[in-house]
């Protein structure tokens, strides 16, 4: 507020400066037609043939000056500007120049005074809308009418605007936090319901192991049963603490410049005797330059990621087939193919099979230890890279098998 | 979660007796804010008309058009265009990119046309993370298709969009650029917090979307 004082002032002032100015400049060439109109007075009055001076003064500038003038009108009697016709015009003059100047001030002093009075007006109008807008915000409303608004009137400044994004920045943070409450809440449900199968088949295994009648070849294919059951139990634990953490943030891929190429041969690595078993052969297919390429990764992470790919790609493929990464730099991403010869996936389910707890009904794939977290959990630590995980759809229509696209931006 | 865009019973028919041609009908799609949606069908199947009828670039029949809760259709054309160009951001097969001046002029052009500054750290941020920060001063038709979609889409990113629509975004590029500028896209649309409705019949690339809704003959549904 004070500084808005202090330009209204400054407005006064430099309004005044000018106007003086103008009043001054004005009063000072009146002032020297009268003193020029007093001067060939003078000539006149001192001439011997004023009609022959008249010629004189229309055709040369009078030589006397003002003192010489004074003296001459002084002898007729004309000492003070009153006293002649001439003069008591000047003064005229002056009093309506000057009074004009006043006025003139008045006026745009009132100018300014409104002014200043309009903008406080509408600075006070345009924070009671903001405060309005942010009232309505703390009051969990959080659109503006920016419709009304703009019907209203094209308005220049944009405080309706930001404010409305302002809400639904808040609104998005609260609606983040009520889905994540509710993603926990199934996540909850699903895993019950994920352990509930396996536990319940320990259950009646170890319920027949209990029974003392049996042979001795029963009981030791009991007990083999009891703990292979442990075992995909234990994987499945293994699983689903790894989904959980995930979901629940308790994971927070941590991007740190790194070689990708380091993370697909770890991975690789860590398949490399599961495929041997099944006599697959795993391919890599990469530029040179890719082997120092760096880019923001979670390695521990990303490896998981590439691992389930593969481990999926060995799993579901007939021994005696090869699995293909293909790596290529695209204009910002890092593209990864994953091909295999194996028993593909059919086109209606290409979009299930990255959603939690997703398993194939077909028996090649219900034959095969799994608990359909594998390709979710992909998803969610390359999503979590900004990147994404695809099939290819045309590839796959050609060539048996899956082609799995995994895009990393690499800048 | 918020609902940043919804329609209800949104109808659209061409023509009347027996030629009518039921472009859309009884459309009830919801559409929550940050989501990446994508509309999947055949040439034909009223996906283009459903797109321009959420966007307010076409009057439904019957039916409406709800953004944030407001019908669009319920306000003046000035209103309408007003909120269209601040709050909404289009993307086009053909990517419609000035071809006279330069990448960096394309791309701040809406902005400047509403009359706004461009604030040059935000832009130059959707310049890097679209890669074109080198091709800043060449004229569109220097750049490769997939460049141009890229110019494309970061000036509609620019004007700060809540809702973003792409037609067939990827229409003119082959089948690896188009991965990449769906994910460009996807990434984008995440990092600035929008919400992104793609129309297209490629259903490869739909598969990076959060959700996917099919269109067949003029009826909309969702796919699970």
């Amino acid at each position: 507020m004070k500084k808005e004082t202090r330009r209204c002032i400054t407005e006064l002032v430099l309004g005044f400066l000018v106007t003086a100015a103008v009043t001054a400049m004005i009063l000072f060439w009146q002032y020297e037609t009268y003193q020029e109109n007093l001067a060939s007075r003078a000539r006149l009055l001192l001439a011997e043939n004023p009609a022959e001076e008249v010629f004189q003064i229309l055709k040369e500038d009078g030589d006397l000056n003002t003192e010489e003038v004074q003296d001459i009108l002084g002898d007729y009697g004309y000492e003070h500007v009153r006293d002649s016709l001439e003069g008591q015009r000047f003064l005229r003059n002056c009093g309506w120049t000057a009074g004009g100047a006043v006025a003139l001030y008045l006026g745009y002093a009132a100018v300014v005074f409104y002014e200043k009075h309009r903008h406080k007006k509408e600075m006070e109008e345009q924070s009671k809308k903001a405060a309005d807008g942010i009232a309505r915000i703390r009051e969990g409303d959080y659109r503006q009418d920016l419709m009304d608004w703009y019907e209203e009137e094209e308005s220049e400044d944009r405080i309706l605007d930001e404010l409305d994004s302002l809400g639904n920045y808040v609104e998005m943070m609260e609606a983040q936090a009520q889905q994540e409450k509710q993603e926990t809440k199934t996540l909850v449900t699903d895993i019950s319901h994920q352990l509930k199968t396996p536990v319940a088949a320990l259950n009646s295994c170890f319920e027949v192991l209990k029974n003392e009648d049996l042979t001795k070849d029963e009981r030791r294919e009991f007990e083999g049963r009891l703990e292979e059951q442990m075992q995909s139990l234990g994987q499945l634990v293994e699983a689903l603490v790894n989904i959980s953490r995930m979901e629940t943030g308790m994971i927070e891929l941590k991007l740190t410049e790194g070689r990708i190429f380091d993370v697909i041969l770890e991975a690789v690595n860590r398949v490399w005797v599961k495929a041997q078993k099944k006599e697959i052969e795993i391919e890599m297919e990469a530029e040179d330059k890719l082997e120092d390429l760096i880019l923001p990764l979670d390695s521990k992470w990303l490896c998981e990621a590439l691992i389930n790919l593969l481990d999926n790609a060995v799993k579901y493929s007939p021994p005696g087939t090869t699995v293909t990464i293909h790596a290529a730099r695209m204009a910002s991403f890092l593209r990864i193919e994953i091909q295999d010869q194996g028993i593909g996936i059919a086109r209606e389910n290409y979009h299930k099979v990255f959603q939690r707890f997703y398993r194939g009904d077909e028996k090649e794939v219900q034959k095969e230890e799994g608990s359909g977290v594998g390709l979710y959990l992909a998803r969610k630590i390359i999503e979590g890279h900004h990147g994404t995980i695809s099939l290819d759809g045309k590839k796959m229509k050609k060539e048996k098998g899956s082609v799995f696209v995994v895009q990393i931006p690499y800048r | 979660m918020d609902k940043i865009l919804r329609t209800e019973n949104l109808c659209k028919y061409y023509g009347s007796g027996e030629n009518e041609v039921r472009a859309v009908q009884n459309a009830n799609i919801d559409i929550q804010k940050g989501e990446f949606v994508a509309i999947v069908g055949k040439s034909g199947s009223g996906k283009s008309t459903l797109l321009h009828m959420l966007g307010g670039l076409d009057t439904p029949t019957s039916g409406k058009v709800l953004i944030r809760g407001k019908d669009i259709f319920s306000y003046k054309e000035d209103a309408l265009a007003v909120f269209r160009r601040r709050k909404i951001g289009f993307i086009f097969q053909s990517f419609n990119l000035v071809s006279s001046i330069n990448v960096w002029e394309n791309i701040v052009l809406p902005i400047g046309l509403d009359g706004r500054k461009a604030d040059e750290a935000f832009v130059m941020d959707i310049v890097k993370t679209l890669g074109l920060e080198k091709k800043l001063h060449n004229l569109p038709n220097t750049l490769s298709g997939g460049q141009q979609q890229r110019v494309a889409i970061a000036r509609a990113l620019a004007s700060r969009p809540d809702i973003l629509f792409a037609d067939e975004p990827t229409g003119n590029l082959d089948s690896r650029t188009s991965d990449e500028v769906i994910a460009l896209l996807k990434m984008s649309v995440e990092k600035y917090g929008q919400t992104l409705v793609m129309i297209t019949h490629d259903e490869d690339i739909a598969q990076i979307a959060d959700r996917i809704l099919v269109i067949e003959d003029g009826k909309v549904e969702e796919l699970r």
